[in-house]
């Protein structure tokens, strides 16, 4: 369902099933030398690896683009294991799509100009 | 002894036909020139938009023309077939880049030279007209469009939201 939103609003949605398969895509990216994902939508509770862990391999490989977190747990823990790991925001399931999407334009806009100023 | 004339330099006008076009039609075959024009940012020679279909370069000659010369007398080397110019908005950040697509070269050019001069030779003005024959050029905006689909990387079991 989130793919099918974020394909309508047209992103360009690539999908892994758990951080191990997300950490060597953006590897493979890098390896590469493609153009980064603009965004990292990450769930925290994954077999094999884990959001906040996936999360902190991805920061480790030089990705500065956008992580979401996403969370069905919102306690303060969870935020701040994934927040500690290098996700920039956390939300909490069931995703509101239109604040997901709201979020990731806004912080695209901002980054653009952190991007633009520096 | 210098008159006041020598210090002006002379400027010249070069009108420009152009077709506006899409970038599709840049995509068919046809040879396109990305512009950059590093005289247009040194002050040199600047844009100056007429109309929808036409395009003047105004380009100042900084040579002194002397008023004992005969300004009749002076030959011109035609110009090279194409100007390359890179538009720059840098106060608002915003950068517009222009293209040119040359559909056909350059076959001829007619030059017609004025003098507007007083007697004294104090002032010289001197202009010339270039009449590009046979060349049609397309002018293409390369702005990058600010559409640009985000690509993102969902990383969610498939059992989750």
């Amino acid at each position: 369902m989130v793919r099918r939103v974020l394909d309508k609003s047209l992103y360009t949605v690539d999908e892994a099933e758990d951080g191990v398969v997300a950490v060597s895509k953006v590897a493979g990216r890098v390896k590469r030398g493609e153009a980064p994902y603009d965004v990292i939508l990450m769930d925290f509770m994954m077999p094999k690896m884990n959001g906040p862990t996936a999360t902190k391999e991805i920061r480790c490989l030089g990705y500065e683009g956008l992580i979401i977190g996403v969370t069905g747990n919102f306690s303060p823990q969870d935020l701040d294991t994934f927040t500690a790991s290098g996700a920039n925001l956390v939300m909490h399931k069931p995703l509101d799509i239109e604040l997901l999407v709201a979020n990731i334009r806004g912080m695209c806009r901002i980054g653009q100009f952190k991007l633009d100023t520096i | 002894m210098r008159s006041d004339g020598e210090g002006r330099g002379s400027t010249f006008f070069f009108e420009l036909p152009i077709v506006v076009g899409t970038r599709d039609s840049v995509a068919n075959g046809k040879e396109k020139e990305s512009v950059e024009c590093d005289e247009v940012l040194a002050g040199r020679s600047f844009l100056e938009f007429r109309s929808n279909t036409s395009i003047a370069l105004k380009r100042h000659n900084s040579d002194r023309v002397s008023p004992e010369q005969n300004v009749f007398g002076i030959s011109h080397e035609p110009q090279p077939a194409f100007y390359r110019a890179d538009y720059s908005q840098r106060a608002c950040e915003t950068k517009r880049r222009f293209s040119y697509l040359r559909l056909e070269s350059l076959t001829a050019s007619k030059h017609q030279v004025g003098c507007e001069g007083s007697q004294n030779g104090k002032v010289i003005d001197l202009e010339e007209k270039s009449d590009l024959i046979n060349t049609s050029r397309m002018m293409v905006d390369d702005q990058p469009s600010e559409s640009t689909a985000l690509s993102v990387l969902l990383v969610d079991d498939a059992g989750s939201n």
